[in-house]
């Protein structure tokens, strides 16, 4: 079970310690700058931060020591010549990294190997703990590319790398906005991954286009790869067949619509939702901030609100913002409003950490796998 | 060659003072490229900057200025980058260009394109990097 939680917020990484049966904020890293997402390789217990420097650009740091000191890695960066070229009619652009949106370890035979994923859509890979990176050139140029698009940003990005667990070179990318990619030869070739997703906001014609589908986040069972649930921007999508076709799951109480997912480590059918008022609003549903929790893969879903905000609440959860533990019993979710949530019983009680945080982009579990 | 100054803040030059500094300045230039001597330009790397610089590097916080030689903005960069290479993303992106919230200020006026480093500089001229406002 995970004693540590890492918050990624807008002013800060703080890392939180289970003690005496509750949370609390054991270390502050970077405090008043803007932390983009953390992860916590199971590998080596090494910790990464993706600043997000508004004025100097993404910045990478690592922590050998639980974030006591950090030190600067290389970051993504993209060649000469490189542009980025959308489908929604916006000109293109010389491509410069403007965030790192995904960060994720790979195999423990592969020590050293990252992969980010960024804004403006370009995958790379390091073999060296982030001292240096190389983008994936089969996926940037791919023809498909011209035609994704932003997702609440200019231009697309990766936000969701899942590795494989039974096959560290198969990988599944998700793209806001240009759908679900899968490579199984470590990213030499590529193949669209989602077939049965639809997009309603776009004309008749291009709904079904798997390559224009705004997927917000995409979670992976650890126990069972070939389930994969989606928190698409007009609802969720389940595969039980590790991407080759997905279908919808529209009984998602109160709300279809949010950005965040979580899976149960050992059952596919049990998965974690953060539901928000659709599309033009993104605020909670009758001012409760509420979690949609499904047992039977998405036939029911009990909606869980003990311990939660439940009137004139206003929080947004962000797609990297809600996490499970590697054992399945914990659960932890940040708001734009700086609210952070724990549970011990898979979101039947949460609790308040009673801090009022900055606004909330990631939320991961770090120590004890 | 390293000098830690507390730096009086800057402002942009306006006014028909600041054109003859201008004309000036426009003329040592041609001078200069005319004898093709290179001076030490002064950068001062504004205190959001500088608390990036590794504290390995021992540099004092705060502003921090250094003289180095260069005929023109890129140069005079790429000599600060030189000494400090964890600085260069910092201030230019991956293409090159000066980064959108960074402003560049040569003698008082922000640099004239932030993707054409290759504008020359005066004799002695005095850069100031510092964050935008526009970044917040």
């Amino acid at each position: 079970m995970s004693d540590q939680v890492l918050v990624s917020t807008r002013k800060g990484l703080f890392s939180l310690e289970r003690r005496d049966g509750a949370w609390q904020i054991a270390r502050t890293s970077f405090l008043g700058h803007n932390i983009a997402l953390a992860l916590a390789d199971p590998r080596d217990g090494s910790w990464y931060a993706a600043l997000d420097l508004g004025h100097f650009g993404a910045k990478l740091q690592r922590s050998t020591d639980e974030g006591r000191t950090w030190t600067e890695c290389a970051v993504p960066a993209y060649d000469a010549g490189d542009t980025v070229i959308t489908g929604d009619g916006k000109p293109p652009q010389p491509a410069a990294l403007k965030l790192i949106w995904s960060l994720e370890a790979g195999a423990a035979s592969q020590p050293g190997r990252l992969w980010a994923g960024t804004i403006p859509g370009g995958l790379f890979r390091s073999d060296d703990f982030g001292a240096s990176w190389q983008i994936v050139r089969s996926l940037w140029e791919r023809p498909a590319r011209g035609e994704w698009f932003g997702g609440g940003f200019d231009a697309p990005g990766i936000h969701t790398i899942c590795v494989d667990p039974r096959d560290a070179d198969c990988l599944r990318v998700a793209v806001s906005t240009g759908g679900v990619w899968c490579s199984v030869d470590a990213g030499e070739t590529w193949a669209q991954a989602a077939n049965g997703m639809f997009a309603e906001y776009m004309p008749e014609e291009r709904r079904h286009d798997p390559n224009v589908q705004d997927v917000h986040r995409m979670v992976q069972c650890r126990a069972a790869p070939d389930a994969l649930w989606a928190q698409h921007h007009n609802g969720v999508f389940r595969s039980i067949d590790g991407g080759n076709q997905w279908s919808e799951v529209a009984n998602v109480q109160p709300s279809v619509f949010g950005f965040g997912v979580a899976v149960h480590p050992r059952d596919p059918q049990r998965a974690w939702f953060v539901p928000a008022t659709k599309d033009e609003k993104r605020i909670p549903v009758g001012g409760k901030v509420v979690v949609a929790r499904t047992r039977d893969g998405g036939k029911n879903f009990d909606v869980l609100r003990e311990g939660l905000p439940q009137q004139d609440a206003y929080d947004l959860v962000y797609r990297h913002a809600l996490a499970i533990d590697a054992i399945g019993d914990r659960l932890a979710f940040g708001s734009t409003t700086g609210g952070l949530w724990t549970t011990e019983d898979q979101g039947d009680h949460w609790q308040a950490l009673p801090a009022r945080l900055p606004p909330v982009h990631a939320v991961t579990f770090a120590g004890a796998h | 060659m390293y000098a830690y100054r507390p730096q009086r803040p800057r402002t942009p030059c306006i006014g028909k003072r600041c054109w003859v500094a201008r004309v000036i300045a426009q003329r040592r230039m041609l001078f200069l490229s005319l004898n093709k001597e290179r001076s030490l330009a002064k950068v001062v790397l504004a205190s959001a900057l500088s608390r990036w610089l590794p504290s390995s590097s021992g540099m004092p916080t705060g502003e921090v200025a250094l003289e180095v030689a260069g005929a023109s903005i890129g140069e005079v960069l790429d000599r600060v980058f030189a000494l400090h290479p964890n600085l260069r993303g910092y201030v230019v992106d991956e293409q090159g260009a000066v980064r959108h919230h960074v402003a560049v200020f040569v003698d008082g006026d922000a640099m004239r394109d932030k993707r054409n480093l290759a504008q020359p500089l005066g004799e002695r001229a005095e850069l100031y990097v510092m964050q935008a406002l526009s970044g917040g």
